[in-house]
């Protein structure tokens, strides 16, 4: 009885197994394509033969990891005369365990989508370009980690592009994302110094008395250019500070920019020997200096140029009868040097 | 009194020789990009908005700024003081400008609006330098977009509902308070 039941049990299996191979035969059924799916890192299964196997070596190695996700960077802005580090924080997930991702394997890089100065950004060409750091762990395959890129001042407004990339320690990408952007706002901003013109003693009658503290040194330290002839200067007649009675009017002095280290005694001085690109000054109204231009650049470089102006001021004439006394802004107010 | 001259002229040169050090800074981010030095940002006939600048001050020292609305004072006005201080080394000093445009506004109509923003120069002796931004932008009128229309109508049935329902609560305490006035009257 128990022998017959021991038959049976033993024609089900056969018939089973049997039914098993037919099925996966016919469905085309992989054992390495199931291996495949199963595993990201297999590279190759050898020891197949085409009569039976023999043996199977899997080569395996660390599964890629995937960016999951990137943290929303919306606006960001310029710091003025600086830079602004503008910090991307993303998710990967590693399916072999978060223990196996390091921050110091992230790569941040920033393009200004048709270009600008200062693009691309990265974060890891240099000690002081940023670095990544972990932020902590999301669960036990996601880590969620952080980077930062240094933005300077003179990087140009509009779209910015974001790659994150994550590499292997033979330096190959295991995982990249480029699909973020965010948007660098304008910032409109300068730098004028220094802040009080000094023309030494001029005596009444002197003509072309120029600063002795020129020239007034104007750096764009914003990422808006700004246009020939939009730096301006609103002077104001300068009133005697004992006798207010008596002043020097603006309309004496004159400004020039003068994009070089000039030797010339009668830089920023208009008159009809030199026949100078100096502008007038208006009294109380601004007026647009000739030349004057504030391009988008880094000023450190000190050409007078990138990102830079030097502009000279001059006294063309001091008007004969005035007192000896001290003639200032202070009762009429300061001149003021602006951009549009 | 020749002792005080003196001691007028060592100050006042001592003053020049500091004061030439001193720069000014100043910076201003806008909500928009400018196009040849004109922005742009929209408006609706009888809606008030908001734009947010913000004030920076990348120097070392301190910085007070006047701000004022040259041109488009008619939409335009400064939300809150026209006199902003700006710490050293900072960024993010809200400058908000409240733009209200007219209701009889026609769609496609342009607004310029100047905004200007110069460091205050303490009175002293001597030439100070100040500085000074000017900002252009145009406010154009538009015509509300499906989803502000929707949203206006309702903001409006909002408002509505809740005007009827704080009346009907209005009517029911004072027809309560009415019964309890004639309850005891009876009483008595």
């Amino acid at each position: 009885m128990e022998t017959k039941r021991g038959v049976h049990i033993f024609k089900i299996s056969f018939l089973l197994i049997l039914f098993c191979i037919t099925v996966l035969n016919v469905s085309g059924f992989s054992v390495k394509e199931l291996l495949e799916k199963s595993s990201y890192g297999i590279v190759s299964i050898t020891g197949m033969g085409s009569t039976g196997v023999s043996s199977v070596n899997l080569t395996l190695l660390g599964r890629n990891p995937v960016i999951s996700l990137v943290y929303n960077t919306s606006i960001q802005s310029i710091t003025d005369n600086s830079f602004t580090n503008v910090t991307i924080s993303f998710e990967i997930n590693d399916p072999d365990g978060v223990d196996t991702i390091s921050a110091d394997r992230a790569r941040i890089n920033l393009t200004k989508n048709g270009g600008s100065a200062g693009s691309p950004v990265y974060n890891y060409s240099s000690p002081t370009s940023g670095g990544c750091f972990d932020s902590g762990d999301i669960n036990s395959t996601t880590a969620n980690i952080s980077c930062s890129v240094p933005v300077w001042y003179f990087s140009s407004a509009g779209e910015w592009n974001i790659t994150i990339a994550y590499i292997e320690y033979n330096g190959s990408f295991a995982a990249q994302n480029n699909t973020h952007n965010f948007t660098l706002s304008s910032t409109i901003a300068i730098f004028v110094g220094p802040a009080n013109i000094t023309f030494g003693s001029p005596v009444a009658g002197e003509d072309n008395a120029t600063s002795t503290n020129d020239p007034v040194v104007v750096n764009n330290t914003g990422n808006v250019g700004i246009t020939s002839g939009n730096v301006r200067i609103t002077g104001r007649n300068l009133v005697g500070e004992i006798t207010k009675t008596q002043y020097i009017p603006a309309v004496n002095f004159t400004m020039e920019v003068v994009n070089s280290t000039t030797a010339d005694t009668n830089a920023g001085c208009k008159n009809a020997e030199s026949g100078s690109n100096a502008t007038a000054f208006v009294n109380n109204t601004a007026v647009g200096i000739t030349n004057s231009v504030l391009a988008i650049g880094n000023h450190s470089i000190q050409n007078r140029t990138s990102g830079q102006e030097h502009i000279f001021v001059c006294l063309i004439d001091v008007p004969m009868g005035l007192n000896a006394q001290s003639y200032s802004t202070l009762e009429l107010g300061a001149w003021t040097l602006d951009v549009v | 009194m020749l002792y005080k001259i003196k001691f007028n002229l060592i100050a006042f040169m001592v003053f020049i020789v500091l004061n030439s050090f001193i720069v000014n800074a100043l910076g201003l981010t806008l909500p928009y990009n400018p196009v040849n030095g004109y922005g742009e940002a929209a408006g609706l006939p009888g809606v008030q908005t908001e734009l947010m600048f913000l004030l920076q001050n990348g120097a070392e020292n301190d910085v007070t700024v006047k701000v004022s609305i040259k041109e488009g004072t008619n939409i335009a006005r400064i939300s809150g003081k026209d006199e902003i201080l700006i710490p050293a080394k900072t960024k993010d000093i809200p400058l908000p400008v409240n733009i209200k445009v007219p209701k009889e506004a026609k769609i496609g109509e342009r607004y310029l609006v100047i905004l200007y923003v110069q460091t205050m120069v303490p009175k002293a002796s001597g030439t100070s330098l100040g500085t000074g931004i000017e900002q252009r932008f145009y406010v154009t009128i538009v015509q509300p977009t499906p989803e502000q229309i929707q949203e206006r109508k309702t903001n409006f049935r909002t408002a509505t509902g809740l005007l009827i329902v704080l009346v009907l609560i209005a009517i029911v305490f004072f027809i309560k308070k009415h019964k309890l006035a004639n309850n005891k009257k009876k009483r008595r």
